[in-house]
């Protein structure tokens, strides 16, 4: 025998069903919507390039790459080494009025003989378009450059995704 | 005015007298005014009438509705088992509500968590984007930050035989302020 419920039970599920497909087409549109585009001209490049810097002014080796993301949205770096373990996340965000500010924050695990030590940081700094900022997540030495101390050096450029767009289209069209 | 020539008494004057709440010499001189007063002895052997009859009648006891004859033990019917008068429009508004209820909290519960994005547009022209994550409590908003996946992720090895080590605090610096430091 069917219990009364059953086709209750069906209507519920029925209207859970809809909602969902209401809720995915919902989502549809906004992606495809053309007002997204206002999130190009908010997008920023970020240009990082880690380097050690020996004793002496040339690096001995740098790795660069570049990522899009948005004001607020992070980036983050993995450095990893033999004995040494870097989590680096850089986080750009934009003012009313245009003005920049990084945000970095570090996470080092260092395997030592006895032990593994762990140092955590965060740091802000406020910044223009294109400029570089140098992220030293190991720590700063006096002596850089002098004696035979290594330094490692996470320099990082914000660029306006538009600008770079613009650019690129000008030197394609040249 | 009587015709004794005096003034009669008032009726709570009177009414005392009856009660015998009057005192000497008052009584007395009352007690000659009713003599020679008809009226007064008329209204003093009415209160006298009244009175005996209060006297005679106890008051009455409060009616109450007489108690339901029950045996043993009394025992409380349960509220599920109650029995509830309600008018045809209402208890039909009340199933309405009821399944109504139920329907929208099924389709909260059949939704699917996606990230939630929302565009406004300002005044000014700016475009205000806000993408989040659901959360339903705290620890689960620490995990959500904290997922790499949420964040876009570079690896870069760094050289086998680098010799690192911390050397100080990390320093985030601007680079125009890190050579400037430099020339000093």
């Amino acid at each position: 025998m069917v219990k009364p419920r059953l086709p209750l039970v069906f209507l519920i599920l029925a209207f859970a069903g809809l909602q969902a497909r209401a809720q995915d087409s919902e989502l549809d549109r906004i992606f495809q919507d053309q007002d997204l585009q206002s999130l190009i001209d908010r997008a920023l490049q970020l240009n990082i390039t880690a380097k050690v810097l020996p004793p002496g002014e040339a690096p001995a080796w740098n790795s660069a790459s570049s990522q899009v993301t948005l004001p607020g949205r992070s980036v983050a770096v993995r450095l990893v080494g033999d004995n040494l373990h870097i989590d680096v996340v850089f986080t750009p965000y934009q003012g009313e009025g245009g003005d920049l500010v990084l945000v970095a924050q570090g996470q080092v695990w260092m395997a030592g003989a006895q032990e593994t030590r762990y140092f955590t940081t965060f740091k802000s700094v406020p910044v223009d378009a294109g400029e570089k900022v140098l992220f030293f997540p190991l720590g700063l030495s006096p002596n850089v450059g002098r004696g035979d101390t290594f330094t490692l050096q996470i320099e990082v450029e914000i660029f306006p995704y538009r600008e770079l767009l613009e650019k690129q289209k000008a030197s394609a069209g040249e | 005015m009587s015709r004794a020539g005096a003034k009669c008494p008032t009726g709570d004057t009177l009414s005392a007298f009856v009660d015998g709440e009057v005192r000497a010499p008052w009584d007395q001189a009352i007690a000659r005014h009713v003599e020679a007063c008809p009226g007064c002895r008329e209204a003093v052997a009415c209160l006298g009438r009244l009175r005996e009859r209060l006297a005679r009648d106890p008051a009455p006891e409060p009616r109450l509705p007489p108690l339901p004859p029950h045996s043993g033990r009394v025992r409380p019917v349960p509220v599920w088992r109650r029995r509830i008068a309600l008018p045809l429009p209402a208890a039909a508004a009340a199933a309405l509500a009821i399944l109504g209820l139920g329907v929208a909290l099924a389709a909260v519960a059949g939704r699917p968590k996606l990230p939630w994005m929302s565009i406004r547009h300002g005044p000014a022209g700016t475009t205000e984007v806000i993408v989040a994550a659901p959360v339903e409590d705290l620890e689960q908003l620490l995990r959500t930050l904290d997922q790499p996946s949420r964040a876009s992720q570079l690896v870069i090895h760094l050289p086998a035989d680098s010799q690192l080590i911390m050397v100080g605090e990390p320093q985030l610096v601007r680079e125009a302020d890190y050579s400037r430091g430099r020339r000093w």
